[in-house]
């Protein structure tokens, strides 16, 4: 039976990883938005994030500050390599190909840490301290605040940044349509290698978030494969979206499983995102907050 | 391009799949080849010949609906369960004997396919593919968590051996001759499948969607049917699979199955019937290569085979869609043309 004590605890706990959703989300439009790929690797890249960070704190032993700012330069350079050896060769090829590129990788990822740090979980470095926090009945992690916070300033920053910087405009001006960019002297493969910098640094802070609360192996990223359906429920267009469509994802897994787990044996929490994507795809293809294209077939 | 001398003054002759001579005997010599085989090959390699044969057949489907369709599934391996298991329940409920599950299986495989294609109308690309990986992890969902006593859960479930006529397959070598000739008549299904009315329609639509509809093609009911077609294929070689082993689980029809399949077709290359063989005989060779290697190997890279096996195949999917995206058949094609022109070649 579920107790509304394990209601409200459960609703906070699902808006805070929603956050975290909302998070890896950005990222994801981030991409998909400028240079019109779906990046089905996004879950790796957040667990590769996961393991540079490990890599500098754990096993070079660099102090955090330090640790951190060299994890994410290595992340950005990450994002650039992808982009640069990857997929730039593969512009004007048809879709199957883009997808099974970033396929292939989220292949190659999880291959490839396995082999270098071995087939184990390994366990994160502490960043947040694991605390409970509690407000009334309500209680809560420090490590959801904290991820929740981020995604929040990630949310508004990147919305600012789109808004009213150049550069920030300049990349809407390359992900409305490439030729026309290059052809008012924009380059496009420069935007887009800060593109995919970005979507790289965005992921692997999302990344090392996810792995406070669980750990750093491929679990890490299993749960930002959640990313997916948030995206596409706000319609692959809208940051902003990306913090609610991920608290909408976040809630509506922890409610399925408190209400449906019994009957299904559990696994609610990890279907029951997919259920949410099928429902939209098929309703509404260009989700909440995305553009509805006219296409006439 | 055809061999000097050979000249196409008929429709039929242009359609030919075997048009001369040479073609007779090396193909008459192949299938003296593939029968032959367990004559001189050690029995152990009898299964990874059943497996290659079962895989084609499920990554024909599949090139069918992306090769020449190109509508994108990734929930290939959930139908592919689909077919096992309800020809599994079904042979196991009604005692029905193993020629007549089998179709069923196919037919329910076939069901699922229409239902989750039947979006692909309104959703094209990326769309149509997270679609369909959303179904996959759907579908897995309810065969894993659906009641224990009609799936097993997770707990599995035994298959009754086939039999036919009171002929029991029990070893690999009675089960090679079963599926081989079912693996050579789904090949040339599917190859008349390919050049006939439908495969045109097909490729009409993968070409240009908007066009298609111009010249009178449905799209709809095309598309319906190229998933269609690729589900039954995919329920076909997941009870063959299913009956061979004689055991089902769920964890033998994972997501990364899917993308293996599309891998081969990547390797194989897109839209061509004969370069299923090929991606699926690389891969499945490469695959036995090491995991034969895995004793070798385990101990310098601490246990870890499986994980390097999913890399290598992931930079062989990467080498192949940058320098080589039309595959091994199109490799192929520019062999046949060296060699038919050869010693005037230009």
């Amino acid at each position: 039976m579920v107790t509304p004590e394990m209601l409200l605890s459960g609703l906070i706990s699902g808006v805070l990883t929603g956050g975290l959703y909302g998070l890896l989300a950005i990222s994801f439009i981030l991409i998909y938005k400028a240079s019109g790929v779906l990046n089905f690797a996004q879950g790796e890249m957040a667990m590769v994030g996961a393991y540079i960070i490990f890599f500098v704190l754990v096993q070079l032993h660099l102090p955090i500050i330090l640790g951190l700012l060299v994890g994410i330069i290595l992340a950005g350079l990450f994002g650039w390599v992808i982009h640069e050896t990857a997929l730039r060769p593969l512009i004007g090829q048809p879709v199957f190909s883009m997808m099974m590129m970033t396929v292939a990788f989220s292949l190659f990822f999880r291959g490839i840490t396995s082999v270098i740090w071995g087939p184990i979980i390994l366990p994160a470095p502490e960043l947040v301290p694991l605390k409970t926090l509690s407000i009334g009945i309500a209680k809560f992690s420090l490590v959801g605040v904290v991820s929740f916070v981020c995604a929040g300033l990630a949310a508004i920053g990147f919305t600012i940044f789109f808004r009213f910087t150049k550069r920030g405009l300049l990349m809407r001006a390359v992900c409305e349509d490439h030729q026309l960019a290059e052809a008012t002297g924009i380059s496009v493969r420069s935007i887009l290698d800060q593109v995919w910098i970005l979507a790289a640094v965005v992921a692997t802070v999302g990344g090392v978030l996810v792995s406070q609360t669980t750990a750093v192996g491929d679990i890490t990223a299993n749960v930002a494969m959640k990313a997916l359906p948030v995206a596409l429920l706000v319609g692959l267009e809208s940051i902003p979206g990306a913090l609610l469509g991920g608290v909408i994802i976040g809630v509506s897994e922890i409610v399925a499983s408190l209400y449906f787990d019994s009957f299904t044996r559990g696994g609610m929490m990890e279907t029951f995102p997919f259920v949410v994507m099928l429902l939209v795809l098929i309703i509404r293809p260009y989700g909440l907050f995305g553009l509805k294209r006219i296409e006439r077939v | 391009m055809q061999p000097c001398g050979i000249l196409n003054y008929k429709y039929a002759q242009d359609m030919a799949i075997v048009r001369t001579k040479l073609q007779w005997g090396l193909w008459i010599a192949f299938l003296i080849f593939l029968f032959s085989m367990p004559l001189f090959m050690p029995p152990i390699w009898l299964v990874f010949l059943n497996f290659i044969m079962i895989t084609v057949i499920t990554v024909l489907g599949l090139q069918l609906l992306i090769g020449f369709c190109g509508q994108i599934s990734l929930m290939h391996s959930a139908t592919m369960a689909v077919g096992a298991y309800s020809s599994a329940i079904i042979a196991r409920t009604f005692a029905i004997p193993f020629w007549l599950s089998v179709p069923c299986g196919m037919l329910a495989a076939g069901v699922i396919g229409i239902v989750f294609g039947a979006p692909s109308l309104r959703v094209k690309g990326y769309y149509l593919a997270l679609a369909t990986m959303a179904a996959h992890f759907v579908i897995v969902f309810a065969i894993a968590h659906a009641p224990l006593d009609i799936t097993g859960g997770r707990i599995g479930l035994d298959v009754p051996s086939a039999t036919i006529g009171g002929f029991a397959f029990k070893n690999d070598l009675s089960w090679y001759y079963l599926i081989l000739p079912i693996t050579l008549i789904s090949g040339l299904f599917a190859k008349n499948l390919a050049r006939g009315k439908i495969g045109r329609a097909l490729v009409a639509i993968r070409d240009n969607d908007l066009t298609a509809e111009a010249v009178g093609i449905n799209l709809f009911s095309y598309k319906v049917l190229a998933f269609f077609i690729c589900s039954l294929f995919a329920g076909l070689a997941g009870s063959l699979q299913a009956y061979y082993i004689g055991f089902l689980d769920i964890d033998q029809f994972t997501f990364w199955n899917s993308i293996w399949y599309l891998g081969m077709i990547v390797i194989g290359g897109a839209g061509s019937i004969l370069g299923v063989l090929f991606g699926v005989v690389v891969w499945r060779l490469l695959e036995y290569g090491i995991l034969l290697a895995g004793p070798v190997l385990n101990p310098l890279l601490g246990g870890t085979i499986f994980p390097l096996l999913n890399a290598v195949f992931a930079i062989l999917i990467i080498i192949f869609l940058i320098f080589e995206p039309r595959g091994l058949a199109h490799r192929w094609e520019l062999f046949k043309v060296s060699y038919r022109l050869w010693p005037y070649s230009y």
